[in-house]
């Protein structure tokens, strides 16, 4: 039991960055859509987010800072200040989206608008970072989340044609009467969903609350190879189950209750109650990861104190930017903004961002001054200088598509 | 130009960029208007597609009240918002004026049929629903028709 929690940190942070409200219904959208032809999308995004997260992991384990401290350090004030005000304006507007999912799974189990649950969602929100110890909200939320593998279960009680499924994800086309732009606008909401750069801010973060050393270089890796993929598993689930119920009903996915309408189908209201308790973890998990993330890269930034397990009287100003964040992101979802829309412009727009975020880590990862002798193989330069080209290919044509395309439509 | 002149320039050209992707274009020609209009009965055949296999489970006890409840509600505010986007578009001819009647008929008929599934779910109702929801196969039907005319 103590191994598998010890993989939490990660499992919590895969979870929040592959099946937050936004992922949730992209993923649902583009099987509903595009069938299984961008399943690949998100093995490319495990594999470049396993390649850099246990980089953040391994430079938080040895140098015993997070990843937005070396950010600042490497880059220079004025580069960090740019990459913070990117982070901390994609993190506002994914936590305001969060927000709203959280209350959108209340609303789906008792028929309440979402709206009034808004300020209850907020309030809970703020009580466990203010109280929760991180170690315990890791575990809770990370394991929790893991309810959302009744997609899993759906998926194989539904009989689909695996070998359909197989063909369209090993052979991917785009679909009659849908255009390249559209299809590659998705492509980089898929990306930027699993690159989005909270994940390793949070994650090098909770490596530093965890007080990880070099002894925890294999929990580092266990967390990164067990975790991300988790969150590939169930981001690929909840495409294939839209893909076999509700495309051939040529539904248009954009609301959440649209995509849980497969685990219905097929395993019934026991499912749907395994789902909304999973979505629940995972948006709440999201919108803890993203309000704490925000928390963490603007002290980190200014040197002050932001460990979160710090008594608040010890380190009053993060925790004043998390309340002030907080409140920020209640007012905007109290005014009726759609909470998808907002968090699948932030994924994209996070997509832009991400060269800020990962060049650094990858910096940092061969500076010996940091890591000693756990400098990157040769293999994992290779590989993370090729997601680094994809990566700024990805930001240059995250603006222009998502204008060409009316962002997906 | 002074990097702090550039700034005020990009945030009004994103913003203006922003404003054009959220604006409804107008339909100057046949082909244009039709396409928008097979555009719309896909739309709402997939609001349809949704409301079916919402009801599907709902027959089988598959799926819990509230949780059925806000599918319905939030189909029914689509097939609504579809409706009027197309009324606020202005059919260029004759014959694009027939083509809207055609699409508008089913469009009543698709948002009626909705709020009474929406009603019926609303008080508890459930055993009518797959009375209730046996017209939208038929307006499916319709309205593919009136989408094949893009092809």
């Amino acid at each position: 039991m103590k191994r598998v929690l010890q993989i939490a940190l990660g499992v919590l942070t895969a979870i929040g960055g592959f099946v937050d409200i936004g992922d949730f219904v992209t993923n649902g959208l583009v099987g509903a859509r595009f069938g299984m032809s961008l399943a690949w999308v998100v093995v490319v995004g495990v594999v470049g987010i396993c390649l850099y997260a246990e980089m953040s992991g391994r430079i938080a384990a040895l140098t015993k800072r997070p990843v937005f401290d070396l950010v600042r350090e490497r880059l220079g004030p004025r580069a960090a200040l740019a990459n913070l005000l990117a982070s901390y304006f994609i993190n506002f507007l994914t936590l305001t989206a969060e927000l709203a999912g959280v209350a959108v799974a209340i609303q789906l189990a008792t028929s309440v608008n979402y709206l009034l649950w808004i300020p209850v969602v907020g309030l809970f929100m703020w009580l466990v970072v203010w109280k929760m110890p991180f170690s315990v909200l890791e575990n809770v939320y990370g394991m929790l989340g893991l309810f959302l593998l009744v997609f899993v279960v759906a998926l194989w009680k539904l009989g689909p044609d695996w070998g359909h499924l197989v063909s369209q994800a090993t052979n991917p086309t785009v679909p009659h009467g849908e255009g390249h732009p559209t299809w590659f606008y998705y492509a980089i909401a898929l990306f930027g969903a699993a690159m989005t750069p909270y994940e390793v801010f949070f994650f090098s973060s909770g490596a530093v609350e965890e007080k990880w050393g070099r002894q925890d270089l294999l929990t580092n890796r266990m967390n990164v190879y067990i975790g991300f993929p988790l969150g590939g598993l169930l981001s690929l689930s909840v495409m294939a189950c839209a893909a076999v119920v509700l495309q051939p009903h040529g539904v248009e996915v954009h609301h959440v209750a649209q995509v849980g309408l497969p685990v219905a189908t097929a395993v019934g209201k026991l499912g749907i109650a395994a789902m909304l308790l999973g979505f629940f973890a995972a948006t709440f998990g999201a919108g803890l990861e993203t309000l704490m993330s925000g928390g963490y890269s603007i002290s980190q930034y200014f040197g002050w104190k932001w460990h979160k397990d710090t008594p608040a009287r010890d380190a009053a100003r993060f925790h004043t930017v998390v309340l002030i964040t907080l409140f920020g992101a209640m007012a905007l979802a109290l005014t009726t903004i759609d909470p998808v829309t907002v968090t699948e412009y932030s994924v994209v727009l996070s997509a832009a961002a991400l060269p800020l975020t990962y060049f650094p880590i990858l910096v940092v990862a061969n500076d010996r001054n940091y890591v000693g002798d756990k400098t990157n193989s040769a293999f994992t330069n290779t590989l993370a200088s090729i997601y680094l080209i994809l990566i700024v290919v990805v930001a240059a044509a995250t603006i222009p598509l998502m204008l060409a395309t009316k962002a997906g439509l | 130009v002074t990097g702090s002149c550039r700034w005020p320039g990009l945030v009004a050209g994103f913003t203006l960029a922003s404003l054009l992707c959220g604006c409804a274009g107008s339909s100057r020609t046949d082909d244009d208007y039709r396409e928008k209009v097979a555009n719309t009965a896909e739309a709402i055949q997939g609001l349809i597609g949704t409301v079916q296999v919402a009801v599907s489970a709902a027959a089988r006890d598959h799926i819990p009240a509230p949780y059925l409840s806000v599918t319905l509600a939030e189909a029914d505010d689509d097939a609504s918002a579809v409706a009027d986007q197309l009324d606020s578009r202005q059919p260029p001819s004759a014959a694009a004026d027939e083509l809207r009647d055609r699409l508008d008929e089913l469009l009543e008929q698709t948002v009626s049929t909705l709020d009474d599934l929406r009603i019926a779910v609303r008080r508890g109702e459930i055993d009518k629903l797959a009375a209730l929801a046996k017209p939208l196969t038929h307006l499916d039907a319709k309205l593919q028709e009136i989408a094949d005319l893009d092809q």
